[in-house]
């Protein structure tokens, strides 16, 4: 176990600024997905009614903003999502972002009747990013320090370089969604449940972050479960049936039940009335989920029963493959002494020795509730990396979206790599000056694949697939799931603005009319080329269409060939030769 | 505990091989095999990036198959996933009937372009007679017996004559390029279509089935060989998702039965193949009957020709 150090803060800082760059600037090619075009509408909006609050005290103007009314206006736009990341994405926007009335100004879902100043620093996409390349480099910062108290800085750093050298991580990292900050709050939730097994102070910590967790996405509800699993092995040891008596629930836990749903209704102001309803609509959206469709192992998936395998086969193809060793050879440092002793009990084995600093008698309290007992490192990094992957794993849970619905195991991936890095090293016997050669070649030869990987596919960040699988080519032999979420037609734009005619009709297929306008918005792309809709009747009006490839939209190439009479696309863009987008031109 | 002897061990003199004792040459080697992953990883990731087909390999392979190749004949891809590419590269080449074939047992001679030393899986029995190398890009014919198509049913949609049979028949009219059998009904019509079905591309005779109906399609004088070779599907993977409910086909020469099809939901585009040697060589009526249980949204077609 370490001790954190002021040093080890600057190290954490230093973290931050690389991750928080890094993302910044590989954002900039990144095309808007789906969903964060939705987001950029939500946050503007619910920025709008923050102002409209701020302005109507400040100005002590005659009505009261917090209505009925004017909630529902401004918070019902995406109302089936907790609204922390959106606030502050909204936040971004509103600070940074370089405001142009003139330009896209029908693409706003609301009006500012006031000037709108703003420190015009960044583009308005980039502005609504910034918070996630905050809470990515957050979690970079937590992997380091957790790294450093539960093992070595080693290990601390080596974990938080292969966490965001993972590809699939840097590409969330940089766009204006939930995956990369549900990530960091749930990093930081069992971080601060760690720190409070021996800490009251971070029992009300936990609660407090908890309940930010549950407003970031609504996985943060598995959370306290998964605690639970791990306190209860961690008192296990010291449990007695004499006397009989139920312990006294440990203050992290009350605060987790208490604080955490607090924090969750008074952050949501379309919680604010209708409560009832509004948390019914809620729980009914996550638990009723559509099936979307996935491409995986050359089968579109679409309906239940879903391969168990899946998160298991795409984490093997998409993660960097010393990385998952790395993370093996720590569940193996954990799990060597439990698993020797199992073996031992049943006499395969002779039982190790046992060498523990925990001692008995505990002094565990319902304020630091595992005071003295052994912390159980190793199980808790096992359940945070593993429940997320089995939660999708489930036949039943819709497998859309792929990578990015257990991106919260990966902190607890990389700090088991971390861990087993940090071990191998201690093992070596060698001189001191050799090590210390050695120890910064081995950090980056292991971070490397990832860098590398990403370096290569960037900005098709879901097009990745390691070196195992083959690369994106190989990810496309095994019929793997190369595009979602509409992005990648970004990288057509400039061809678009230097071809395309004065005025054309283009179906932008699954890029949504909320991305197509935030490229108006942010001056990407020429404001007379219109969007021409969805569907058939999309592609019959227009004289330029795109099929973004994913399998089950093989339908679409086929709709616009009947509808231009050819087959031949104008323009592919691909990635390591495997199509990602095909433009059509209605033949004149 | 440590005995006085251990202490002494390790205070004093090593021993001459010290430096190979296995508690100081294992970290060593686990080191080294992890370094030896990262560079296998490495390297592989290079290896794979630049492996990928330059635009040059793309061009030079299209301006040799303009070269070669003789209209007509049909070019395949391999993996099916470049196909797009190929479809860019190759441009006017392709004609878009080329693009939506069932299979190509017609051709005598099938032109390939290839990565990754893939082949697609028409061919695997057809016998390789040229190749030419552009970087990643390969460029193959293939020659093989072709099967000499008498009739094709899609092509001739237009002659046949097509009635909706239930408890009132209606004659379906051709009106603008399909027979429309009710208009207030959009789906219902029979006629060339484009279908995707296992998300792959298709020319077929569309023929939703009717609820309570039996879809006839018709076709006189049709010149008969020894068999008539087919193909069902329901088009779109939303219709297949959606909903279920297998689409029966009966396939009739004048009144006698001769096969039916029971298209399952999620079959692939299926093959089927009728003898009609008892036929061949004279020229008969062909009546394909379009009929399910569970109607809705049944996007039925198919394909047949009738083949020597």
């Amino acid at each position: 176990m370490g001790e954190v150090t002021f040093k080890d803060y600057w190290v954490a800082f230093l973290l931050f600024c690389a991750t928080f760059t890094a993302l910044g600037l590989a954002q900039r090619e990144q095309g808007v997905v789906r969903d964060e075009a939705t987001y950029f509408q939500a946050a503007e909006s619910y920025w709008a009614w923050i102002e409209d609050v701020a302005h109507a005290y400040l100005s002590q103007e005659a009505g009261h903003p917090i209505t009925t009314h004017n909630i529902r206006r401004y918070w019902s736009i995406n109302n089936e999502h907790p609204v922390l990341a959106k606030v502050l994405f909204g936040l971004s926007w509103r600070i940074f972002h370089g405001y142009n009335g003139q330009r896209g100004a029908g693409f706003h879902p609301v009006s500012f009747p006031r000037p709108h100043k703003t420190l015009n620093l960044l583009s308005e996409i980039s502005a609504f990013r910034l918070p996630a390349w905050v809470f990515t480099g957050l979690a970079v910062v937590l992997i380091y320090l957790f790294g450093v108290r539960i093992e070595s800085r080693k290990a601390g750093l080596v974990a938080a370089l292969l966490f965001i050298t993972l590809p699939r991580l840097f590409f969330h990292g940089q766009l204006a969604c939930f995956d990369s900050p549900m990530v960091t709050m749930w990093l930081a939730v069992v971080y601060a449940y760690y720190r409070s097994l021996e800490s009251a102070k971070w029992g009300i910590y936990a609660g407090i972050i908890f309940g930010l967790a549950l407003a970031t996405k609504h996985n943060a509800w598995f959370i306290p479960a998964l605690l639970l699993i791990h306190y209860l092995i961690v008192i296990g040891p010291d449990l007695s049936l004499r006397p009989l008596q139920l312990p006294r629930i440990p203050l992290v836990f009350l605060a987790m039940a208490i604080l955490g749903p607090l924090v969750f209704l008074a952050h949501w102001p379309w919680l604010w009335f209708d409560t009832i309803p509004h948390l019914k609509d809620y729980l009914n959206f996550h638990l009723h989920h559509s099936y979307y469709n996935i491409e995986y192992l050359g089968k579109n998936l679409g309906l239940p029963p879903l391969p168990i395998s899946y998160p298991f086969v795409m984490t093997l193809f998409t993660v960097p493959t010393v990385t998952l060793i790395l993370a093996l050879t720590g569940l193996w440092v954990y799990a060597r002494t439990p698993l020797i002793a199992l073996l031992g009990w049943f006499g395969i084995l002779k039982p190790p020795s046992y060498d523990s600093r925990f001692r008995y008698p505990a002094k565990r309290s319902w304020l630091r509730p595992a005071q003295g007992l052994e912390p159980r490192i190793g199980t808790l990094l096992f359940i945070n990396a593993l429940f997320p992957l089995v939660l999708i794993a489930l036949p039943n849970t819709p497998h859309f979206g792929g990578t990015k619905h257990w991106l919260p195991a990966y902190p607890f991936v990389a700090l088991l790599a971390g861990v087993a890095f940090s071990r191998l090293f201690a093992l070596l016997k060698e001189k001191i000056w050799i090590r210390r050669l050695l120890q910064p070649v081995l950090v980056v030869a292991v971070a490397l694949p990832g860098a590398l990987s990403i370096y290569f596919t960037h900005p098709f960040g879901l097009t990745q697939y390691n070196a195992l699988a083959g690369g994106p080519a190989g990810g496309a032999d095994l019929g793997l799931n190369r595009q979602f979420w509409g992005y990648a037609s970004r990288q057509l734009l400039p061809w678009m603005n230097k071809t395309l005619p004065d005025n054309s009709r283009v179906y932008f297929h699954d890029t949504n009319y909320d991305s197509y306008g935030a490229y108006i918005r942010d001056g990407l792309l020429r404001s007379d080329i219109m969007y021409s809709g969805m569907e058939k009747p999309a592609i019959e009006n227009s004289n330029y269409a795109m099929v973004i490839h994913e399998l089950h939209f093989n339908k679409y190439d086929y709709w616009i060939w009947d509808a231009y009479g050819t087959g031949s696309p104008v323009k592919v863009l691909h990635l390591d030769g495997v199509p990602v987008v095909s433009m059509y031109q209605r033949p004149k | 505990m440590n005995t006085g002897s251990n202490i002494k061990q390790k205070n004093g003199p090593q021993p001459a091989n010290a430096h190979v004792s296995p508690r100081r040459v294992f970290p060593l080697v686990l080191l080294l095999v992890l370094v030896a992953l990262a560079v296998g990883e490495i390297a592989a990731t290079l290896l794979q990036h630049h492996a990928a087909p330059q635009e040059k390999d793309w061009q030079a392979a299209a301006e040799k198959l303009r070269q070669v190749r003789q209209g007509g004949e049909p070019v395949l891809f391999a993996p099916l996933w470049i196909e797009p590419l190929g479809r860019q590269y190759l441009g006017d080449q392709l004609d878009l009937e080329l693009l939506l074939l069932s299979d190509v047992d017609q051709y005598p001679r099938v032109w390939e372009i290839s990565t990754r030393g893939t082949h697609h899986p028409w061919l695997q029995n057809a016998r390789q007679t040229s190749q030419f190398h552009f970087g990643a890009v390969t460029v193959s014919l293939f020659e093989k017996a072709a099967a000499e198509v008498l009739f094709d049913f899609t092509r001739h949609i237009k002659d046949a004559k097509v009635q909706c049979i239930g408890d009132r028949s209606i004659n379906c009219h051709w009106q603008r390029k399909r027979f429309v059998c009710d208009p207030q009904q959009p789906w219902n019509w029979v006629g060339p279509h484009l279908a995707e079905v296992g998300h792959r591309p298709y020319r077929c005779i569309y023929a939703h089935p009717v609820p309570g109906h039996l879809m006839r399609i018709q076709f006189t004088d049709v010149p008969l060989g020894n068999t008539l070779v087919g193909y069902t599907g329901i088009d779109d993977f939303e219709h297949r998702k959606m909903f279920q409910g297998p689409v029966a086909l009966d396939i009739k020469i004048d009144d006698q039965l001769l096969g039916t099809i029971q298209h399952q939901n999620q079959w692939p585009w299926h093959r089927f193949t009728i003898d009609t040697t008892a036929f061949a060589g004279q020229k008969r009526e062909v009546r394909f009957e379009v009929a399910a249980e569970n109607t809705y949204a049944r996007t039925f077609c198919f394909s047949v020709e009738a083949r020597r």
